[in-house]
């Protein structure tokens, strides 16, 4: 399951949007800044370290429902 | 033979008003307690990692590549493009919310069965022996007691016509909803994006930045 984040722009600080499957993918993201042609993208060695965390994340939200729909 | 309705109504027959609108008041203070701690926890332990002979925590990071077009001094584009590897806070990928239970809405038909005015300071007065008028903080607790009233019969109706619907009416509507982060975390977070920035090296030359 895949959630949608934006980031600043390291360069204009527009918002870069973020898709956590697309980005463990390795895919790149464009800056939404017409004139900025920056793009980003995860650097292979990280991509364990931020599959994790999205993966906690993901169960974090089951929880949290689970939890709503009992109380 | 008496239906489940009319056993489940039987269950709400004598309960103190307090009870019914309290109770669903109650469960979604819980569900948001263990909201927060689930959040806090994850936080703790999925962004940040401890820092090796210290106490303090320092936020997990990753590293991201960073690709930017070159314009040549003569407007055109070079195929050659600037590329720089940063790291980026984990914390800043990941949409932390504050999700908790922001409204909530008890709806109920209730017939009231009787009424208790228990003068709870008169009577610790008595027992000490002192005079009502000497203390002037007298408060009347007043406990009402009732049922659920049958669904589409106002009270004052006849037994023999509410003994039809025996099933009444409790309704909890609860809205969860993303509410404001803390100043607090909002700061952090600020602070990580800002740290996001490139910074420029001193002694190298680095393409396009």
């Amino acid at each position: 399951m895949s959630f949608q984040t934006t980031i600043p722009c390291p360069a204009c600080q527009s918002p870069i949007a973020i898709d956590s499957m697309l980005l463990l993918s390795g895919a790149q993201f464009r800056c939404s800044n017409k004139q900025c042609t920056t793009t980003i993208s995860i650097d292979g060695g990280s991509i364990d370290k931020a599959k994790q965390a999205f993966n906690q994340f993901e169960a974090l939200k089951q929880q949290s429902l689970e939890q709503a729909k009992s109380a | 033979m008496p239906s489940d309705e009319s056993n489940l109504t039987n269950q709400f027959t004598g309960m103190p008003i307090k009870h019914l609108l309290g109770a669903p008041l109650k469960a979604a203070s819980e569900a948001n307690g263990l909201l927060a701690r689930s959040q806090l926890q994850f936080l703790l332990s999925a962004c940040f990692e401890k820092v090796q002979g210290s106490t303090s925590l320092k936020p997990k990071m990753i590293e991201m590549h960073i690709e930017r077009d070159i314009v040549l001094p003569d407007g055109s584009k070079s195929e050659e493009k600037a590329s720089m590897t940063i790291a980026v806070p984990l914390l800043t990928l990941i949409p932390i919310n504050s999700l908790s239970v922001d409204d909530i809405q008890v709806s109920f038909d209730m017939e009231i069965q009787s009424a208790n005015e228990d003068r709870i300071q008169n009577k610790k007065n008595k027992k000490n022996g002192r005079n009502n008028k000497e203390d002037k903080s007298n408060k009347d607790d007043l406990e009402m007691y009732g049922s659920l009233a049958p669904k589409g019969h106002p009270s004052g109706e006849s037994d023999s016509s509410r003994s039809h619907s025996a099933n009444a009416h409790y309704e909890v509507k609860m809205h969860a909803g993303n509410l404001p982060l803390p100043t607090g975390l909002t700061t952090v977070i600020d602070l990580l994006n800002k740290n996001i920035a490139p910074i420029p090296a001193k002694n190298k030359s680095i393409e396009g930045y």
